[in-house]
């Protein structure tokens, strides 16, 4: 049946919720304030939707730095004050930037997000953020909730099979409440 | 909650590239554009250090 044929051009495949890619623009002069940096680029809520973005937009390794993509669940905005943000936090792992598989292991990231794989039941992910910065780079995936231990746990493990950790690398999670300078991870994986 | 594992997700990926409802070449030109404005910086910074910062 037409259903059953997933290449048909009319069936398109319904993701769990619709997603916003958000990009950070580097400034370029000093008028420029976080306002006018952070847009929303564009929406969608179908795998094939997805794949067309994706198709349309460069690389990570072909960003400039200081540049951020932001994939957030509906419209939830990419900053710790949104509502949604606010009692939540978020595990990061840094990447050296000149490592040339930077592409692949956010594609791998953004796959278990929009596929909803690295969430055991309950929706915890908010969204995911890749920073590229000089020397390093920051994958980030954030969380509704910053108390729910064995949750973010379960999250974090599979956030470091995504990324292809083995033991010796760490991640850290930590709540927005305390992001700042003397920022405490509460929990390291 | 519908799930896709990345296999699947990847199964699904269109052999053609679909247009999107956003103005992706306008966004690849920005994107462009910040390039040359970093590079440019880059090597001014290169030529004169730090006297005429
Ligand atoms: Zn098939
Ligand atoms: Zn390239």
């Amino acid at each position: 049946t037409v259903l059953n044929d997933d290449k048909s051009f009319e069936v398109k495949h319904p993701l769990n919720t619709k997603w916003t890619l958000w990009y950070t623009k580097p400034a370029v002069d000093k008028s420029e304030s976080w306002s006018d940096l952070l847009r929303p680029v564009t929406s969608f809520n179908t795998v094939e939707e997805f794949w067309a973005i994706v198709k349309n937009i460069p690389e990570p390794h072909d960003l400039p730095l200081k540049s951020d993509y932001h994939v957030f669940r509906n419209d939830i905005r990419p900053e710790w004050e949104d509502s949604a943000n606010e009692k939540g936090g978020k595990w990061s792992y840094h990447i050296r930037s000149k490592s040339s598989d930077i592409d692949e292991l956010w594609l791998r990231t953004l796959l278990a997000v929009i596929g909803e794989t690295i969430d055991e039941e309950d929706s915890q992910i908010n969204g995911v953020v890749l920073s590229i910065r000089k020397g390093t780079s920051k994958f980030a995936l954030w969380t509704k909730s910053e108390d729910q231990t064995e949750a973010l746990t379960n999250i974090g493990a599979r956030f470091k099979q995504v990324l292809k950790l083995g033991e010796e690398d760490k991640i850290e999670f930590i709540p927005h409440s305390s992001t700042g300078k003397n920022a405490q991870p509460t929990l390291t994986l | 909650m519908v799930k896709y594992t990345a296999e699947e997700l990847l199964h699904l990926k269109p052999e053609e590239t679909l247009p999107v409802d956003f103005d992706a070449e306008e966004f690849r030109a920005i994107i462009e554009n910040i390039k040359q404005i970093q590079a440019l910086k880059e090597e001014e910074y290169a030529a004169h250090g730090f006297t005429n910062r």
